[in-house]
């Protein structure tokens, strides 16, 4: 069976996965922080030695994210779009609508049975309803994001938050608190804010079940009850939906090596 | 000019200074690579652009400015030079220049979500980069931000501003009411002095006919697979295709361009080394300089085929019958009237150019075409034809969001089953 590897350099984390047939061998996420391709690097060494492997023993690399276009070493180069519906497709195989919500885009895809990609809609212009933008809400509460699943959850109310800029929302939440408005209302408002921006993206492109939700935000439960109240579905989580894109990319590697 | 950021000056005159500017310029307006011109059609545009360029300058005829939906043959017919601010616009975006005219119209109180062609032109307008009208002549066709642009222009400078209304639903009563508007305006502007003179009208028509008569067989040649011109450089061309029929460089350009083509599909030189897929783009591109046309046509193979921008959609014109002719351009316009006139081009072209998929270019604050996506999409689906939209800003750079953008492309191109028939360039076809 070849080794082959994903890398999924995303704007927040990098992730790196190891394939051996169809097993995961070796994993790495880690920050991206400010120089994209040094991350890469680590983020493939790290996974490889996590399986006591070396770079010379892969027989595919498949890059994905935005930063794939400058990853350091020889890669075939795939959208995360095409590599997080084969990562969600692959473990949800009735999977016909994928949600990742990134770090600074979030998208919607739509699925054949075949896991190949038929139509995709993303967030336009800003990253309100992404990553990022729980992170920086995050911050101005001042709590984590766990707690931000958990406060979510037991809100008996909702905040009105703007979903249409990151800053402004930001500013929303800081005058919120100066109200005295309780957190979880707060946060509760800031889950459904993230849903509306969804929910028009899976109305661009129709929400067929199975649903399966990847990246980062996809373990945040709190979000998730708001999302499958809205979309009236289950909805699929991985075991690691961080790692859905990278695992995606490993897939694509692994068919090419093949 | 005087109140220009020292950058824009700067890199004007760095333009002009650089390069053998003449050519240069035109090259960097028809978003071309800084080389030689080797086929005559570039030549042609440059001469033909110069020379309009010359004679409204010199005054030595009169000038129009007007929206691209005008038919140019009636401002030639009049014996006038028109000038297109937005076209303009397109040349600005080509060298870098357009946020520096678009922060000029924010100063006349524009807001960020009208449309950059029409910010960026009214910039230009008032830094006196564009030769001063004589008339200003506009038409309701399919974009309402023309008009009211248009409208602020003629106050700008103090000259009479002529709306032409068309209605929307097509038919006799429609060409005589738009044949008989376009004959008042020909009289007002006659009146006004100028040298309007509407007796090249004949004349003008029929060089237009003659320029059509290349341009369809340019059309024809472009269906050749595979394609034997990059959809990025034919959509450059925009402003040669709005503002030249119906003037005698219009007829030389289609014509050299026409044996380019020719003699391309002859020699087996295509227009990427490897055609992988076909595409057909709506609206218009990114007019400054960016790694998005590059990325599609050249590194992925993916060709646009055909633009419905650029496609040639009214009959022969009739000299003995100009306004009726002109008028028959005019109402059939495939952006105007119901969405089905629209999405008839649209599949139309699709199967005459044999496209993998279809990209409709969303510039950003254009209601017009815009407004139709989620028409045009299901029509295309329909069809079993893979439709994207991309979100961007021809004009502006700062609202191109490039790397979004490509993502996007990618991602779709990914999507797109591979042609089993996908031609290596020199195979011949
Ligand atoms: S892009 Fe749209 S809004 Fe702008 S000038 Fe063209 S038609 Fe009008």
């Amino acid at each position: 069976m070849p080794l082959v590897a994903g890398v999924d350099v995303g704007s927040l984390t990098t992730k790196a996965v190891i394939l051996d047939g169809d097993r995961i061998c070796g994993w790495c996420l880690r920050p991206t922080g400010a120089f994209s391709q040094q991350s890469a690097l680590a983020a493939l060494e790290e996974a490889l030695a996590a399986c006591g492997r070396a770079r010379e023993d892969l027989s595919a690399i498949v890059a994905t994210g935005y930063g794939r276009i400058s990853v350091p070493f020889p890669a075939r180069r795939v959208t995360e779009i095409t590599c997080h519906a084969r990562g969600a497709w692959a473990e949800f195989p009735r999977t016909r609508t994928v949600i990742d919500v990134g770090g600074q885009d979030s998208k919607v895809i739509r699925v054949d049975a075949r896991g190949r990609v038929t139509d995709f809609a993303m967030n336009d212009k800003c990253a309100a309803g992404t990553g990022r933008f729980l992170e920086v809400m995050a911050r101005a509460l001042e709590i984590d994001l766990e707690e931000m699943a958990r406060l979510s959850l037991s809100a008996r109310g909702r905040a009105t938050v703007s979903s249409t800029c990151t800053v402004f929302a930001e500013s929303e939440v800081i005058s919120l608190i100066a109200q005295g408005r309780p957190r979880d209302e707060i946060v509760r408002g800031l889950h459904e804010a993230i849903c509306d921006r969804l929910q028009g993206l899976v109305a661009r492109v129709g929400a067929e079940a199975e649903i399966t939700m990847t990246g980062g935000v996809a373990l945040n439960r709190g979000l998730l009850a708001v999302l499958q109240e809205r979309l009236g579905q289950r909805i699929n989580v991985p075991r690691h939906p961080q790692l859905q894109g990278a695992y995606g990319a490993a897939l694509i590697a692994a068919e090419q090596a093949a | 000019m005087a109140s220009l950021s020292p950058r824009t000056r700067r890199r004007a005159l760095h333009y002009a200074l650089s390069h053998a500017w003449v050519l240069s310029l035109a090259r960097a307006g028809l978003g071309l690579p800084r080389r030689p011109p080797t086929e005559g059609y570039l030549t042609e545009a440059v001469r033909w652009g110069l020379g309009e360029l010359a004679a409204a300058a010199s005054r030595r005829r009169p000038v129009v400015w007007c929206n691209v939906a005008l038919p140019s043959e009636f401002v030639y017919g009049l014996g006038a030079v028109p000038i297109m601010p937005e076209m303009a616009a397109g040349f600005a975006a080509a060298w870098r220049g357009a946020p520096d005219f678009i922060v000029r119209a924010d100063g006349d109180g524009f807001p960020p979500d009208l449309c950059s062609f029409h910010r960026c032109a009214l910039g230009l307008a008032r830094e006196g980069w564009l030769p001063r009208p004589d008339a200003v002549v506009a038409t309701s066709l399919f974009c309402d931000g023309a008009k009211k642009f248009l409208a602020h222009c003629s106050r700008l400078f103090g000259v009479p501003f002529h709306l032409i209304d068309v209605p929307y639903e097509d038919g006799s009563r429609a060409v005589a009411r738009v044949a008989a508007r376009l004959q008042e305006v020909a009289a007002a502007l006659q009146a006004g002095g100028h040298g309007f003179d509407a007796r090249h009208l004949p004349r003008s028509l029929e060089l237009s006919n003659r320029a059509r008569q290349h341009y369809l067989e340019v059309m024809r040649l472009r269906r050749h697979r595979p394609a034997p011109w990059r959809g990025s450089e034919a959509l450059s061309y925009a402003s040669v295709f709005f503002m030249s029929f119906g003037s005698p460089g219009g007829v030389r350009i289609y014509d050299a361009l026409r044996r380019a083509l020719a003699a391309r599909v002859a020699g087996g030189r295509f227009a990427v080394p490897r055609e992988r897929w076909r595409l057909l783009w709506l609206h218009f591109r990114p007019f400054y300089p960016g790694k998005l046309m590059p990325f599609l046509e050249l590194e992925h193979g993916a060709v646009i085929a055909a633009e419905d921008m650029s496609h040639l959609w009214w009959e022969q014109l009739d000299p003995g019958r100009p306004w009726e002719s002109l008028a028959r351009k005019m109402t059939s316009h495939f952006m105007w009237g119901p969405v089905e006139r629209r999405l008839e081009v649209m599949l139309r072209l699709a199967r005459d150019y044999a496209v993998d998929g279809i990209v409709h270019y969303s510039h950003w604050g254009c209601r017009q075409s815009t407004g139709a996506v989620s028409i045009l999409r299901q029509a295309a689906v329909g069809a079993g034809i893979p439709f994207l939209n991309l979100d961007g800003d021809c004009i502006d750079p700062r609202n191109g969001r490039e790397e979004q953008a490509r993502t996007r492309l990618e991602a779709f191109l990914e999507s797109l089953p591979e042609r089993r028939d996908a031609f290596a360039a020199g195979s011949g076809g």
